[in-house]
């Protein structure tokens, strides 16, 4: 019986060679579609700019990079201290916890941006920029990351904690050798995609001039007024991050599966 | 081995009721069933006995020796103990060998070579050596139950205790179990038992408690216990089980 090509049963892998011309057909349409509207403006595409822009560009890239791995370290230890603090016994502990989490999730980050850039950066005389908006955005972050590792914590079967104390193990040893396996398990496909939010949301740093690949962008668009050229570029640059990271994330999820 | 409780009691925190309600028992025993109906109190009593849960009021004795239940000095205690659950026991995130390995590696203080061996031994030993670097969720329940049980008498404890190791089980791999429990008896195993595997506890136990209500109504040799027990209350619970027998 010949298959028909393009289609796939409901929960049925296609082969990879299947799943490869597919996903490429798609691309080619889509691409294809964007080329048509452009030409439909009137508007020839020309790259052209590309190498006299390029070393600002990589250094955009580059700072992009950075504070998204700075953002990384400082809301993970946000995340765990707010994630801990939900727990804690002592209750103001607990509720400003859960207040920090409800409002940084409740507000947009923009919002958060300038906020805390003019209003609190501002009295404070915080005025190194980078470090500005990396604090800013892992704050922000961090909230997200308190709820991904509460989530994780909670759905450790109480057994496993039984067991670990069943065998001797002390306090400290239950958290290193089981509680932490297990939420690294857990947690790790959720943090490669909060990571991936990591790097888009620095793209509103910015709205406070830090010169991220985002801002190196809107400034090269604003001087040759290229603004399609600009913008394609822009998103396959976060395209280029965010896509291995996903595929991470998935690797992750298969190599955890375990838990169920 | 003698156990001895006296007066313990347990109330959960926000719960009206209390769980144990001054359970005494003074048993000498090597193999000991503790039976009774579901929410009787047995998986606290072993919670207490291993050493798991603190009791609100009451000693708990071992050969003599008083439990402390301070939180410092407890782990040592639990050490000295092996503990095998219902069900998902196993540490998730470790293989079947590593399940065994890791306590004594980390708890007792064997070199990883010296605690390989001793797992492979007991992994092979009870027909799990070639599935001995699977992970918990791949093996059957069975296989998840012998390998707690090699994990609980690896360190060589004085004392198992087993919360109805085999009510997850089917029936035969329950039996499979039951076995094995009765092997490691003839071997010297010594243990506590809570279970609703009434032959089991007749036969492979030399003593038997019969748990309800929080306290323990009667305890003796088990052929006395299912002969001729002395208890109205005894009497009523076995009599329901054989109903279907
Ligand atoms: N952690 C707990 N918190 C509150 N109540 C509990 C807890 N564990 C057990 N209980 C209650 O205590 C009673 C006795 O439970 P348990 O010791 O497990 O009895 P058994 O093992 O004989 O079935 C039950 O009514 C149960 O609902
Ligand atoms: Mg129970």
């Amino acid at each position: 019986m010949a298959r028909n090509p393009f289609v796939a049963a409901a929960g049925e892998r296609p082969s990879p060679l299947k799943a490869s011309l597919n996903y490429l057909l798609v691309c080619l349409v889509v691409l294809a579609g964007l080329w048509a509207a452009v030409g439909s403006l009137d508007y020839v595409l020309d790259f052209g700019f590309v190498g006299q822009v390029s070393k600002r560009i990589g250094d955009g890239f580059l700072l992009t990079l950075r504070i998204s791995v700075a953002s990384l370290a400082i809301s993970l230890a946000i995340g765990a201290l707010v994630a801990a603090g939900k727990g804690s016994r002592i209750l103001p502990i607990r509720y400003l916890c859960d207040l920090y989490v409800r409002i940084i999730r409740g507000t947009p980050l923009i919002m958060q941006v300038y906020l805390f850039f003019y209003v609190i950066g501002t009295s404070l005389g915080i005025d190194d920029r980078f470090w500005a908006g990396t604090l800013i955005l892992s704050g922000f972050e961090g909230a997200y990351i308190a709820e991904i590792l509460r989530g994780g914590l909670a759905s450790i079967d109480a057994t496993q904690r039984d067991a670990a104390r069943a065998v001797g193990l002390t306090r400290s040893q239950a958290l290193r050798h089981v509680i932490v396996p297990q939420m690294v398990a857990r947690t790790l496909p959720a943090l490669t995609g909060q990571f991936a939010s990591i790097v888009k949301d620095s793209s509103l740093l910015s709205l406070i001039s830090v010169v991220e690949l985002t801002q190196t962008m809107r400034e090269i668009s604003s001087q040759n007024f290229r603004l399609f050229e600009c913008y394609f570029l822009l998103g396959a640059l976060y395209l280029a991050i965010t896509l291995p990271l996903d595929a991470l994330g998935r690797h992750f999820e298969r190599r955890f599966d375990y838990a169920h | 081995m003698r156990i001895r409780a006296a007066g313990l009691a347990k109330r959960y925190p926000g719960s009206e009721r209390a769980v144990l309600d001054g359970l005494d028992l003074d048993v000498e025993a090597d193999a000991l069933a503790v039976i009774g109906p579901s929410g009787g109190g047995k998986s606290t009593f072993l919670r207490i006995l291993g050493g798991l849960l603190a009791p609100d009021a009451g000693t708990v004795e071992m050969d003599g020796e008083r439990v402390d239940y301070d939180e410092a000095s407890l782990p040592a205690y639990r050490a000295s103990i092996g503990y095998v659950f219902q069900q998902n026991g196993l540490f998730q995130h470790l293989s079947a060998r590593e399940n065994v390995v890791m306590p004594l590696v980390r708890v007792h203080g064997l070199s990883r070579e010296e605690a390989g061996r001793r797992a492979d031994e007991l992994l092979g030993r009870f027909g799990l050596a070639e599935v001995a670097d699977q992970l918990p969720a791949q093996l059957s329940g069975g296989q998840q139950q012998r390998a707690a049980i090699a994990r609980a008498i690896a360190p060589r404890p004085r004392l198992v205790l087993l919360d109805e190791p085999t009510s997850a089980l089917d029936p035969a791999y329950t039996v499979d179990i039951l076995d094995l429990l009765d092997a490691l008896r003839r071997d010297g195993m010594r243990f506590v038992i809570v279970t609703h595997e009434m032959g089991f506890a007749r036969r492979a136990c030399d003593a038997c408690a019969f748990l309800d209500g929080g306290r323990i109504v009667e305890c003796g040799p088990s052929e006395q216990v299912f002969e001729a027990p002395a208890h109205e209350q005894t009497r009523a619970f076995l009599g329901r089980l054989l109903e279907w027998r």
